[in-house]
């Protein structure tokens, strides 16, 4: 029950955020923070609890941007069913091309990841028409823009709305993590990180776990392709198809806590709120400084805290959560480990 | 050699395997009845392991043919293996490091149930069962060897085997620890579970198996109770030299 207060207490924090400004710009901040909590949380289904470090997931946020946009623009869908369209298509895509990737291990497996997203941003980049469909090659697409747009319309002249329903789709798949955490589906994509052998031998499919976590992980990542898509109005292949956002999702799963539940959302507001406010009292006056800090920041995490745990153990310690499972402390193991085995003599 | 009768738990026929020019396993047939304590021995790359993981899934064999409680399953998946019946431990502990050892077990118990709580229990009774119950909270890389070894089997019988393939379970044990587990694989003999080892460890192999099958070179070079292969002239030369076979 105590752990429910501190956890009601962020929660309240959250709902009570964009009460605090009415500046667009720090609103918007918010809204990335989120955002970006949401893609690397979704990310972290497959890199985190399968231990298979996708780095082209942002293939899956372009699949989910261009498939709801285009059909809102051309059969009128709103955006809430061109979503989910989109979500599936991502999660369709996502297993065929895990079916021969996932014969590949560890960084072959990156590699080809890699590829795939690359392959399908140049596609993006270079057609501009397919049929009557224009996709402007690399100038991309833009959401048609209603001047008076409801709540299909998934628009809204103001920041404010953009906010909740990222908060709302951030809650949904950290719940979903949570769930697969406790669930079977959890404890076979753990077994599977850490040996796989072992894993076929106590009777897992690893094959097929390993395509519900990408299926799972793509669906909501499309999900956030969309969101982006209806947030900034505007998809332009380099960037919602690049490198960049794929190696954020794994960068702030990576600092936050790799395979937590919380973890990659810590690593986001972290790592996030370091970017933009040195961006924003450096950015102008020392250039480069802002870059500087973040990547100190970054090499700090992977440096002092115990390794593949990222920061999250110090959050929760600081929310009075105590330690994950999933990340105790090493020292702390080393006492318990004494102190059963004096038991025991 | 008294056959028990009826059809064989394990039954295989004419198995071969081999990599590239290298033989591994030649026209082997052996068959393990239902409550049986069997033994596997032989010189080091005898072929022993290889066929292990032909029998669980994870190497195809030529040809030949595996049968389990009368079921072909020559070439099924590990995973298939396991739901099947069959559980393994390997040479060297596979645990998932970075969860405790109720954990590890839990993932076993799942290949019978999809609760969490279901298998929780489950796993909660095979951790005292095997005389981890005060470790259970504990990290499974944090584990002593012997301890390792436990869990090795803790995780195995959660899948609720038929048949269990013990791959050197003993080996880097102390000799009072060899005692304990000789004792703890004995009570898992007597549940009702089939029990093939791979073991160097002879005075467990002694005091264990009913049948020893002895290979050497991926071939049966001798079968029988300990005392007879023990005895038998082509066993000593395959592990001393052809001098000490007489």
């Amino acid at each position: 029950m105590k752990k429910f207060i501190p956890l009601g207490l962020v929660g309240l924090m959250l709902l009570a955020l964009p009460l605090s400004t009415s500046n667009p710009f720090i609103l918007h901040s918010f809204i990335m923070v989120l955002w970006y909590a949401y893609i690397s949380t979704s990310w972290n289904i497959v890199g985190g609890f399968a231990g298979q470090l996708s780095l082209g997931h942002s293939a899956f946020l372009a699949i989910g941007g261009y498939t709801s946009t285009l059909l809102y623009t051309y059969l009128n869908l709103t955006p809430w069913l061109g979503m989910l369209a989109g979500g599936t298509l991502a999660a369709l895509v996502a297993v065929l091309i895990g079916i021969p990737s996932f014969r590949l291990k560890g960084a072959y497996y990156s590699l080809a990841t890699i590829a795939f997203a690359e392959g399908l941003s140049i596609i993006l980049k270079t057609v501009r028409q397919v049929g009557p469909v224009y996709l402007g090659a690399d100038e991309g697409v833009h959401v048609p823009l209603r001047v008076d747009p409801g709540f299909f319309d998934f628009q809204s002249n103001g920041k404010i709305p953009y906010y909740y329903i990222i908060l709302v789709f951030l809650a949904i798949v950290l719940a979903v993590s949570w769930y697969i955490e406790r669930s079977r589906l959890g404890y076979y994509l753990t077994a599977l990180r850490e040996d796989e052998e072992a894993a076929k031998a106590l009777g897992i499919d690893t094959r097929k776990v390993k395509l519900i976590a990408a299926g799972l992980s793509a669906f909501f990542t499309g999900i956030g392709g969309t969101f982006f898509a209806q947030l900034i109005r505007y998809l332009e292949p380099g960037t919602i198809a690049g490198l960049d956002f794929s190696v954020q999702m794994v960068f702030l799963a990576v600092v936050g806590g790799l395979g937590t539940v919380c973890g990659p959302f810590v690593g986001a507001v972290f790592l996030t709120t370091i970017a933009q406010v040195t961006n924003v009292y450096w950015g102008d006056s020392i250039p480069g400084l802002n870059l500087i800090i973040y990547g100190i920041a970054v090499v700090s995490v992977i440096l002092f805290m115990p390794p593949g745990q990222g920061i999250i153990n110090l959050v929760l310690r600081v929310l009075g959560l105590g330690p994950a499972v999933a990340a105790q402390g090493l020292r702390e193991d080393a006492e318990k480990t004494k102190e059963t085995s004096e038991v025991s003599c | 050699m008294s056959e028990p009768p009826g059809t064989p738990l394990l039954k295989i026929t004419d198995l071969n395997k081999s990599f590239g020019g290298l033989t591994v396993t030649k026209e082997l047939t052996m068959s393990v009845h239902e409550g049986q304590f069997f033994g596997v021995i032989g010189p080091n790359g005898a072929g022993k392991s290889t066929l292990f993981n032909q029998i669980s899934g994870y190497l195809r064999p030529d040809s030949g043919r595996i049968e389990f409680r009368g079921k072909d399953i020559t070439g099924l998946p590990p995973h298939i293996v396991c739901h099947r019946g069959i559980g393994r431990t390997f040479q060297i502990a596979k645990p998932f490091v970075s969860r405790t050892v109720l954990y590890n077990v839990a993932v076993g118990a799942f290949a019978r149930t999809s609760h969490l709580h279901e298998a929780l229990d489950r796993a909660e009774r095979i951790v005292h069962q095997l005389g981890l119950g005060k470790r259970k909270d504990v990290l499974a890389k944090n584990l002593t060897i012997v301890d390792r070894k436990r869990l090795e089997l803790a995780k195995a019988l959660a899948t609720q085997p038929k048949l269990l393939l013990l791959d050197e379970i003993l080996a880097g044990l102390t000799p009072s620890e060899v005692d304990e587990a000789i004792h703890l694989i004995r009570d898992i003999c007597a549940t009702g579970v089939t029990i093939v080892m791979i073991e160097h460890v002879m005075r467990a192999v002694m005091a264990l198996c009913e049948n020893v099958l002895v290979i050497n070179y991926g071939r049966k070079i001798a079968e029988g109770t300990p005392m007879e292969v023990t005895g038998d002239p082509e066993v000593i030369s395959a592990y001393l030299g052809e001098e000490h076979a007489s």
